[in-house]
C-alpha cells in the first residue's frame, strides 16, 4: 500500500496520480504479479485512513487479486478466441478465393476425356492446375506446385496462375510461356520460395501435343498400343529461381486410348506409418494395372489411403490429372443406315483447301452415276458440297493440312455418303431456316445457307 | 441481270453473294433479274426464296422482252 503524498519521488506517473487526487495506491497482487492497482482518494472526513482502514483495505486486496485476475484471464481468452475464429473465418473465404481460381469445369476438349482431383493439404494451398484455351483449337494444361503449403503457398499460386495466364495471351509454346513467366516471377517471389509447372499445348485436331516443364514431376503416359510407359521428360528449372532460363520444348502424339497422368508430389510422397514413401515406381505400377477405363484417379486415391493408413494427416497438397484420348463418336448415325446391309463404294480423303469441296462433289457424284436418278444426283452433289465445305471450314478450322474424310456406301434402297472432319471449332447450332426477309433487311448476314441446304437435300 | 448460263457450280457461298447484292439493289431501287439457271440451281433459288425477289427469265431475250 502506497502513500502517494509520502512518496518522495518526483516521476510523471506520481504527478498524474497526485493531481488526479490520489491517496492510496492498493496493488493487487497475485503469486508474485501485480494485477491492478486500486486508487483511494482521501478521505471524506479529510482525516488520515486509520490502522483500522488500512488493515480492511488489505484484507480486499488479498480477495481481490485473485478474482481480477481469474477475470483478466477470460478476458484475453475471449480475445484470443474471437481471433482465431476471425483467421479461421478469413482461411475460409481464402479458400472460396482459391477455389475460383481453379478451373471448375470440364473445358471443351473435342476427342478427349479429362479428370481431375485437387485436395490441399490445410484450408488453402500451393498446387494448382489450369486449362487454357488457345488459339487454333488448342489448349493448354497446367500444372503446378509451390514451395510449402498455406497461406504462403496460396499466395504464390495466385501470382503465378494469373503469370501464366497472362504469358499465353499472344503464343501458343509452352516453352516460350514458361520462359515469359519466369521473368516475371523472379523479382516477384520471395527468396527460397520457388514454383514446379508443366505445361502441354494439346491440339485437338491434330492430336499432338507440346510440352515443357519447369522442374515439376514428371507426367506419365500409358501408351493404348503396347501397355508401356512413358516419362514426358524436358529440362527446365522451376519458376522464380534464376531469370533468363531457357524451358526445352518436346513433343508428342496421342494415339486413341493413350492417356497422361499428370500429378504433383502429394500423391508419390505420401509416407506410412514406417515412413516409407509411395513412390514413382508404385505409381508407375498402379497406372499399368489399372489399364484402359475410367476411375485412374479414384483407384490411385485408394492406394494411397491403403498406403498411409487410416488416420493418415495429409502432408501436402495433392492434384492429380488424367487425360485421355477417346474414340471419336458418330453423332447422327441413321437408325435406318444401321438395319440395313450396307457395302461401301469408295472412300477417300482431302486436304482442307477452299475450293476442294468441288473435287470430294465430282468424286462421289463419280462413283454414284447411275444409281441415282439424274436430278436427285444434282441435289446429292450439292448437299455433299455444303457438308464438305463446313468440314474444311468448321470442323478443321480451314487448316489445310488437316484431313477430311469422305465415305460412299450403299445398300438395297439406300445410298449414303458421310463425310467427316476433326471436331474442332465451336459446335455448329442446329441448322435454322435462314430468313431471307431478316437477310435483305440487313439484319442477318447473307451467309448461313448451307447446313439448312444440306439438309434439305439429304431429307428428300 | 446476272447471266448464269454455263454455270455448273454454286454453293452457300454464291448464295450470299447474290443476297448480299439483292439488297444493295433494293435499296438503290433496282430491280435483279436473271436468266440462264439450270433446273437444280433454279429449284435452289426457289427453295431459297431468292425467286421471290428477282425473276428467273429463261434466256437473255425472254429477260429483255419481260423489262
Amino acid at each position: 500500500m502506497l502513500e502517494i503524498n509520502k512518496i518522495k519521488l518526483d516521476s510523471p506517473a506520481l504527478r498524474a496520480l497526485r493531481g488526479a487526487g490520489v491517496a492510496l495506491a492498493l496493488p493487487l497482487t497475485n503469486q508474485g504479479e501485480l494485477v491492478a492497482l486500486v486508487n483511494i482518494g482521501p478521505r471524506n472526513s479529510e482525516q488520515e485512513f486509520s490502522s483500522d482502514d488500512r488493515e480492511l483495505l488489505r484484507k480486499l486486496a488479498a480477495h481481490a487479486a485473485p478474482a481480477v485476475r481469474i477475470a483478466l484471464l477470460l478476458e484475453a481468452q475471449r480475445r484470443e478466441t474471437e481471433e482465431r475464429e476471425r483467421i479461421q473465418q478469413e482461411l475460409q473465404v481464402a479458400q472460396l478465393v482459391q477455389k475460383t481460381l481453379l478451373p471448375s469445369e470440364i473445358p471443351d476438349v473435342p476427342g478427349y476425356n479429362l479428370a481431375w482431383h485437387y485436395q490441399p493439404a490445410r484450408a488453402v494451398g500451393g498446387d494448382f492446375y489450369d486449362f487454357i484455351a488457345l488459339r487454333d483449337g488448342k489448349v493448354a494444361l497446367v500444372i503446378a506446385d509451390v514451395t510449402d503449403k498455406g497461406v504462403p503457398a496460396a499466395l504464390v499460386m495466385a501470382t503465378t496462375r494469373a503469370t501464366l495466364r497472362a504469358a499465353c495471351r499472344d503464343s501458343v509454346s509452352p516453352g516460350e510461356i514458361l520462359g515469359r513467366a519466369n521473368e516475371y516471377l523472379c523479382p516477384d517471389i520471395p527468396p527460397k520460395m520457388f514454383v514446379t509447372c508443366f505445361m502441354a499445348v494439346l491440339d485437338t485436331l491434330s492430336h499432338t501435343m507440346v510440352y515443357a516443364n519447369a522442374g515439376h514431376d514428371v507426367p506419365y503416359m500409358l501408351r493404348a498400343s503396347d501397355g508401356q510407359i512413358g516419362e514426358l521428360r524436358a529440362r527446365g528449372m522451376p519458376l522464380g529461381l534464376f531469370a533468363g532460363m531457357p524451358y526445352e520444348e518436346k513433343q508428342l502424339t496421342m494415339a486413341e486410348g493413350d492417356r497422361i497422368l499428370f500429378y504433383t508430389d502429394g500423391l508419390v510422397e505420401a509416407h506410412n506409418r514406417s515412413r516409407d514413401m509411395l513412390g514413382f515406381g508404385e505409381v508407375q505400377n498402379l497406372i499399368r494395372a489399372h489399364g484402359a477405363g475410367s476411375g485412374l484417379i479414384e483407384r490411385l486415391l485408394a492406394a494411397q489411403a491403403e498406403f498411409t493408413g487410416p488416420g493418415w494427416e495429409q502432408e501436402d497438397d495433392t492434384t492429380l490429372i488424367v487425360l485421355e484420348r477417346v474414340a471419336p463418336q458418330v453423332i447422327h448415325e441413321d437408325r435406318a443406315m444401321k438395319a440395313d446391309d450396307w457395302s461401301r463404294l469408295a472412300a477417300f480423303e482431302t486436304t482442307s483447301e477452299p475450293g476442294n469441296e468441288r473435287e470430294v462433289m465430282r468424286q462421289v457424284a463419280g462413283v454414284i452415276g447411275e444409281l441415282l436418278p439424274a436430278k436427285q444426283l444434282e441435289r446429292l452433289k450439292t448437299a455433299v458440297a455444303e457438308a464438305t465445305m463446313n468440314a474444311i471450314e468448321h470442323g478443321n478450322n480451314n487448316r489445310p493440312e488437316l484431313m477430311v474424310g469422305v465415305e460412299v456406301a450403299r445398300s438395297a434402297s439406300q445410298i449414303a455418303v458421310r463425310i467427316s472432319d476433326h471436331g474442332g471449332g465451336p459446335a455448329v447450332p442446329e441448322p435454322a431456316v435462314p430468313d431471307l426477309d431478316a437477310k435483305l433487311a440487313g439484319l442477318q448476314s447473307p451467309r448461313g445457307w448451307g447446313s439448312s441446304s444440306s439438309r434439305n437435300w439429304s431429307m428428300r | 441481270m446476272l447471266n448464269f448460263s454455263g454455270v455448273t457450280y454454286m454453293n452457300s457461298t454464291g448464295i450470299a453473294l447474290i443476297v448480299g447484292l439483292l439488297a444493295q439493289a433494293r435499296k438503290q431501287k433496282r430491280r435483279l433479274v436473271t436468266f440462264g439457271l439450270s433446273d437444280h440451281y433454279r429449284e435452289i433459288f426457289e427453295i431459297t426464296r431468292l425467286s421471290d425477289f428477282m425473276t428467273l427469265y429463261a434466256s437473255e431475250q425472254a429477260a429483255l422482252a419481260g423489262e
